[in-house]
């Protein structure tokens, strides 16, 4: 069965921890963080943002795993980064995944080229951890 | 039957990395074309500390010491493999100057390499145990290869 779509209106963010996605140092974001398949985001018509650090800082946080920022971005945008990445033009969709510890869970099922990834990345609002 | 030569030619030159070697090392007793000098591990990871300093061959060791698991149960084990092809694509890849690639890992086990040109253009390079996937943002070019072409990869993505 198909998973119902996120509208292009929603904003989504994504966890972004070090040292596995964010160097410190270099103060660089890794283009994995949207390669995928099924790269796992999260709903702020759900949670808000305040809600998500909690969230995030419960389940995600794990030493030597530490949230750094979460990187926001409108659904809508993803959907247009893809139409126009002119390398690979990716239909991009995000399906809602809930899930018992975040019922504000979704996922973007296609794999992304490294290029296109670090387009997404380039574009995101990304909130540091206070 | 021509004579073999006793000396290396006037036109000898190391491979790549053992001359980034001696230059990091310059001052030292360190020489390419000695024997008895650093071993081949020895040798690669000063390779990486002279290309990702101390601080990308500290993550690498880190990485190393990830459990089957560490990413909420799905996590591989860094890949041997995949760090052997990075290495030998740091020995042949010219980075932009003045730029250090970030090292990260993959929930997969994989490697990969960041980095940015002096124009801020975005670069690159995923290690798997068995393909190199690429890109390079002021060219557009991107793609995969085979873990046999990584020196093809490394011109690919030579500035």
């Amino acid at each position: 069965m198909s998973r119902p779509q996120c509208s292009a209106e929603e904003a989504v963010v994504r966890a972004i921890c070090s040292p596995t996605h964010f160097d410190s140092v270099e103060n660089r974001i890794s283009p994995s963080l949207f390669k995928g398949p099924n790269t796992s985001v999260s709903r702020l018509a759900v949670i808000s943002l305040a809600e998500h650090w909690d969230l995030f800082r419960r389940h995600l946080q794990k030493p030597p795993r530490r949230l750094e920022f979460i990187g926001e971005i409108m659904v809508g945008r993803l959907q247009e980064i893809g139409k126009n990445y002119a390398a690979s033009r990716t239909e991009i969709t995000v399906e809602q995944a809930p899930e018992d510890w975040n019922p504000a869970h979704a996922e973007i099922p296609q794999k992304l080229s490294g290029g296109l990834a670090n387009e997404i990345i380039r574009a995101l609002v990304k909130h540091r951890a206070s | 039957m021509p004579a073999l030569a006793a000396e290396p030619s006037p036109s000898f030159r190391p491979p790549y990395y053992l001359q980034v070697i001696c230059e990091s090392t310059s001052g030292s007793n360190l020489d390419a074309r000695a024997p008895s000098q650093p071993t081949p591990d020895v040798i690669e990871q000063l390779l990486i500390a002279r290309i990702l300093g101390a601080h990308g061959l500290q993550r690498i060791q880190t990485f190393r010491q990830y459990q089957p698991g560490w990413d909420f149960g799905e996590g591989q084990p860094m890949s041997e493999s995949a760090y052997r092809y990075m290495s030998q694509f740091l020995r042949h890849v010219i980075l932009p100057p003045n730029k250090r690639p970030s090292v990260f890992l993959g929930a997969t086990g994989n490697l990969e390499l960041a980095w940015e040109d002096e124009s801020n253009k975005r670069f690159q390079a995923e290690f798997s145990p068995t393909a190199v996937e690429y890109s390079r943002e002021d060219t557009g070019a991107e793609g995969e290869l085979d873990a046999s072409e990584i020196i093809r990869a490394a011109e690919i993505l030579s500035v």
